[in-house]
């Protein structure tokens, strides 16, 4: 058999010197200051080949064996294996191509349906007990910075629960399991948010934005109650949850500016998956309209009071964890001439 | 006559000897004398040598990076199929092919660097890092009153996992069949990345270059190769140097490039409609986007060079090995920009590139001087770390290296 020319490092220590190695059948054997010394294959190990790179065999007394690599050596070490077949495929043209084709495949499908599949079951399967701990704590944390005490008075409020009572008991849902709380805020300005418990908190500066038209802020309501019936708080946390590891994990090792590059494509998986959610509670809200016998207008409405307040940009398709307004309003309108 | 001991003789007394010696009359005694003059000059010799050697490098060269963007490109996207289509499982393995693929492709003085970790060792360590990330994401949405205290525990925590990651890698690191390693004290550790740091907020990190010090004084220094340790002889006015340096190139930058654009789109904005404005608003923030890339990477570029040819320049592995660095900023900040547009241009396909890119510069501005006892290093057994701590801290983002 060919003659390799190697480099022998000693055990333990940093010499090395030049040897000359033979590789035959169950043993390697070399040659340093002249003496020829075998070893069983048995008892060397080496990991699989990686592209060009020398071949390096640990021998059994801790030495390193290290020879240059070729065919016949990355067969005899690695034989068949599975490792071999897996590392064969990094160098194998078909094996490149087709999972040039694949990776990005099966990565649209891990986000687009393996992910949104994953958070449907995950949020089927939270305890109630977290469920209303995660609310009471979120609602506790804003009161405590953002939020204060609404300056609604006791009347107007009252008239918004009976209206609002009224609505849940049509749809025939639970009206214990819905509350409204008014808050006064200056920072969040017009707003509502559910809280994944039924809690829906709306600011008195979102009852102002609507001109207190109570059919127009039940509307924004029945969106909110879909993000509740639908689970999506526990959605968006499994998603968000998976997501960021599976992206940490794949620009993990990047520094710097890819760090960037990794925030930015978290950013932009996560207000995908957001928007979805934002018009899964749309839908619920128009349909729960129709049922109501209420027109779809009011939902348009309540979009198109939202949209007077800031120009929009077409950026925001992209930078925004909600779906464009003008969509949003497009998407009630067309459906109520359908 | 009587013997003379000569032992006690230095050379020049055994000259002087030598001359005064009638050397006719007292051969055997001429003679004795001849053989303490041969073996005092030899002694002489030896230990001019031995000065020398221990500050003369027996040779010098540059490190060489053998690795090639299409040949690791081929690996990458292999394993990153593998990766996705075992839910991450060969994600281990796949990060073991790319640490052997880097560093045994890296050349100094003729011989290779090894990557030793086995990939089950990585994924227990990936396993519990993500139990641990997990159960800090489940328990902040429950509250954020717990969240808060898991947060506290954490960066707590965090020296501990910065001095294990350190030695775990570090460990399985290995050149010449000799392993490095790490022996930086936890106790340091707390000092330099929770006290000092909380200290310099309280000097409004006018303190910071000297805590950036003695935090590489701490990595770098305790940095061993076997049973030899580096030592570095590191000046804090490198590091003010430096992190002014960078603070002047920021500001000139958003300066001189921020300003003219903002004008430029407010008179846009000003002569527009509506539809007009919004358009600005978009352009304006891209515009922001980019000079901040540019700003961050310039400025980033030029501490990193700045630090890391000091750095080099001032460590050593007593009697084994010196280095020279002389990274340049502007190389440096050009391929950065250049790789950033690559991975964005290539949809981050040129990921394998711009790696060997970054490979290839580090290596070739670097240049190792091999001193008179590099073949004498000795490895230290000790038992094998796992790589739970190295995990916990890669997804948490507590990777601390500066250079």
């Amino acid at each position: 058999m060919q003659l390799y020319q190697g480099k022998l490092y000693a055990p333990g220590s940093s010499q090395s010197c030049e040897v000359q190695v033979r590789f035959e059948t169950g043993e390697l054997c070399l040659q340093a200051d002249g003496v020829w010394h075998s070893y069983e294959k048995s008892g060397l190990s080496s990991p699989a080949a990686l592209g060009r790179m020398p071949r390096e065999i640990r021998l059994p007394d801790g030495g390193l064996l290290q020879v240059a690599a070729d065919k016949a050596l990355n067969q005899w070490l690695d034989g068949d294996g599975l490792s071999a077949r897996l590392a064969a495929m990094e160098t194998n043209r078909w094996g490149i191509l087709a999972s040039l084709i694949l990776a990005p495949l099966c990565l649209f499908a891990l986000f687009k349906y393996a992910i949104p599949a994953l958070a449907i079951g995950f949020a089927q399967y939270v305890p109630q007990s977290y469920v209303q701990i995660a609310s009471e704590h979120t609602l506790l944390a804003l009161d405590q910075s953002l939020l204060d005490p609404s300056e609604l008075d006791a009347a107007t409020q009252k008239d918004y629960l009976d209206y609002w009572q009224n609505t849940v008991t049509q749809l025939g849902l639970s009206p214990a399991s819905y509350h409204i709380q008014f808050r006064h805020t200056e920072t969040l300005g017009p707003n509502a948010f559910a809280l994944p418990d039924g809690t829906i908190v709306i600011t008195d500066q979102l009852v102002t934005l609507l001109d207190n038209d109570k059919e127009v802020l039940q509307a924004v309501l029945l969106h909110e109650i879909g993000h509740v019936e639908h689970r999506h708080s526990m959605r968006l946390i499994a998603q968000t949850l998976v997501s960021s590891v599976v992206i940490s994990y794949m620009f993990g090792d990047l520094s710097g500016m890819a760090d960037l590059f990794a925030g930015a494509s978290t950013t932009l998986v996560q207000n995908q998956f957001s928007q979805e959610l934002e018009w899964q509670a749309d839908d619920y809200a128009l349909t729960q309209l129709d049922k109501l016998g209420k027109g779809r207008d009011s939902f348009a409405q309540a979009m198109e009071k939202l949209a007077s307040l800031a120009p929009s940009s077409s950026m925001e398709r992209w930078l925004s964890s909600h779906p464009m307004l003008k969509d949003r309003i497009q998407n009630a309108r067309q459906d109520a001439q359908d | 006559m009587q013997p003379i001991d000569y032992s006690t003789y230095s050379l020049k007394e055994l000259n002087e000897a030598r001359k005064t010696l009638d050397g006719e009359a007292h051969p055997e005694r001429a003679a004795e004398l001849e053989q303490w003059l041969e073996k005092r000059i030899a002694e002489q010799h030896d230990a001019e040598l031995a000065r020398r050697n221990e500050t003369d490098p027996l040779r010098k060269g540059r490190l060489v990076f053998h690795g090639e963007g299409r040949e690791f490109f081929g690996i990458w996207i292999v394993n990153l199929l593998l990766s996705i289509v075992t839910l991450g499982i060969y994600s281990a393995w796949a990060k073991v092919r790319t640490n052997r693929y880097f560093y045994g492709n890296l050349e100094a003085d003729g011989h290779r660097f090894s990557y030793l970790a086995e990939p089950l060792q990585i994924l227990k360590g990936r396993i519990i890092g993500v139990l641990l990330f997990g159960g800090y994401f489940l328990a902040s949405y429950l509250s954020p009153f717990v969240a808060a205290i898991i947060m506290l525990v954490l960066v707590g925590l965090m020296p501990v996992l910065i001095c294990l990651s350190l030695r775990f890698n570090l460990r399985m690191t290995a050149y010449r069949n000799v392993r490095f390693g790490f022996k930086g004290s936890i106790g340091r550790a707390y000092l330099l990345f929770l006290l000092y740091p909380i200290l310099s907020l309280l000097t409004l990190y006018l303190t910071m270059p000297i805590l950036l010090k003695k935090i590489d004084e701490f990595l770098y220094g305790n940095m061993r190769f076997g049973d030899r340790q580096v030592q570095t002889n590191l000046r804090t006015g490198e590091y003010y140097v430096a992190a002014i340096g960078a603070a002047i190139i920021a500001a000139l930058l958003s300066v001189v490039i921020m300003f003219p654009v903002g004008l430029l789109v407010g008179l846009a904005a000003g002569g527009g409609d509506m539809q007009d404005g919004s358009a600005a608003a978009t352009i304006i923030t891209i515009a922001a986007m980019l000079v901040y890339i540019l700003m961050i990477t310039l400025a980033s570029s030029y501490y990193q060079a700045q630090i890391r040819n000091h750095l080099f320049n001032n460590s050593r592995i007593d009697k084994v090995a010196a280095f020279h660095s002389d990274l340049g900023f502007w190389a440096l900040a050009k391929l950065r920009l250049a790789n950033l547009f690559m991975l964005v241009f290539s949809l981050g396909l040129a990921y394998p590139w711009v790696k060997v890119r970054v490979a290839n510069l580090f290596a070739t501005a670097t240049e190792l001087q091999v001193l008179a006892e590099a073949d004498q290093v000795v490895a230290v057994h000790s038992a094998d770390p796992n790589a739970i701590a190295e995990e916990v801290s890669d997804i948490f983002d507590m990777d601390i290296g500066l250079t």
